[in-house]
């Protein structure tokens, strides 16, 4: 399983549990659930919400005044923090899980090692 | 960031070439040295090891290579016993554990460290009846009869696997498709944890999907997104010099992110079925 990667691939199917906990994601979840299942009943029509809290539909027209937006790599420590993160988690127990990586684990773990340096 | 991982091996000379010349050390000398001050994250690297120990690991990559040298002799139509010749070309043939274990269990008698051109092929100085041009030479070969490249091996996107023991790669290209130049894939991949504000896109390459499940990694590839965010949409493209070339950003907050490039993949060229004579084809 790969150390670095925060990707995946996943299924569009919901499970049946999914309604207790769709009022806990963000609008921008929401919306995704909603584009890859049309079906299931999730509307942000301001005078018809179906399926979606008060918060979450606040938070919706909040975003619709966001225009176009730009997220840089150097801004809010993006560039270190997850560098940072991944040692601290992971490099803590490296010596008890260093035996059971495999080789392309041990180069991940240091693709962080050198940036880190 | 984002930093390519020959890259990554190319600033640190000093262990490429230790581990060059001490492999060569350890094949005449029984043993070598790799001595490295500093290495990574401020420590250093001294490792002496034996040459019966540097066997033990290259034993399993000798076992594979032999495993899908067998298969790709099969799928010809041919067996190791029909072989007619198993020419050897590259540093690696070089290696004595390699030589003993393709003579012991694939090539007999009928291994060729030498290539024998005709003459008026040899005009280079010391050129191209060089064992180590073959491959050279047959992709030349290859084309001048406009032979177009190919995928060598898939290349793709390495993911964070739910289940551990779960294949984690992501082909992109398939091994065998061809690479024409103009050729364009989307892909969108779901975002496990944008706490930190990036996406990390692993570009990895495949030989072969028993021995090497999650691939082979090559680049790593962080991309700015927002906290927020929970789609990474992902653009590759095949350029004019069949470089891939690789853009990305977030679905719903546009990432600034300048595309990257892959220019060294791993090409080749289809090769034709070995037309083997029934005769030889045996039981």
């Amino acid at each position: 399983m790969s150390l670095l990667s925060n990707l995946r691939l996943v299924s569009n199917l919901v499970p049946d549990t999914s309604q207790s906990w769709f009022r806990r994601l963000t609008a921008v979840e929401m919306r995704d659930i909603r584009d890859r299942c049309p079906h299931l009943g999730i509307s942000f029509n301001p005078d018809a919400p179906l399926g979606v809290t008060p918060a979450q539909m606040a938070e919706h027209r909040q975003q619709l005044f966001w225009g176009v937006r730009h997220v840089d790599l150097e801004a809010g420590g993006r560039s270190s923090a997850w560098l940072e993160d991944i040692a601290a988690r992971r490099f803590a127990v490296l010596t008890e899980e260093a035996e059971q990586l495999d080789e392309e684990q041990l180069f991940e773990v240091l693709c962080v090692a050198v940036p880190l340096a | 960031v984002p930093f390519d991982v020959d890259e990554l091996l190319d600033g640190q000379p000093a262990l490429r070439l230790q581990a060059e010349a001490q492999k060569i050390e350890a094949a005449r000398s029984q043993r070598g040295r790799i001595q490295v001050f500093p290495f990574a994250a401020g420590q250093d690297l001294d490792f002496p090891f034996t040459a019966d120990q540097f066997n033990d690991w290259i034993d399993g990559d000798i076992s594979q290579a032999i495993t899908l040298l067998g298969r790709r002799v099969r799928a010809a139509g041919a067996s190791p016993s029909t072989l007619a010749r198993l020419v050897l070309s590259g540093g690696t043939c070089n290696l004595p554990q390699v030589r003993r274990r393709l003579e012991r269990e694939v090539g007999g008698g009928c291994i060729v460290t030498g290539l024998n051109l005709p003459d008026r092929l040899c005009f280079l100085p010391g050129g191209l009846d060089d064992i180590s041009n073959a491959t050279a030479i047959g992709a030349a070969l290859l084309a001048s009869q406009d032979a177009a490249p190919v995928f060598a091996s898939d290349v793709g996107v390495r993911l964070a696997a739910a289940d551990p023991a779960e294949d984690a790669f992501f082909p992109v290209f398939r091994a065998g498709e061809p690479a024409t130049p103009g050729s364009h894939r989307p892909a969108s991949f779901f975002i496990t944890d944008a706490a930190h504000g990036v996406a990390r896109l692993l570009i990895a390459e495949r030989l072969d999907p028993v021995t090497q499940p999650a691939g082979r990694l090559l680049r790593v590839v962080v991309v700015p997104i927002d906290q927020k965010e929970t789609w990474l949409n992902v653009e590759f493209h095949i350029d004019a010099l069949r470089s891939l070339t690789v853009t990305a950003s977030g679905r719903n907050v546009r990432s600034a992110f300048e595309s990257i490039h892959l220019h060294q993949l791993n090409l080749g060229y289809p090769v034709p079925a070995v037309d083997v004579p029934a005769a030889s084809r045996g039981a």
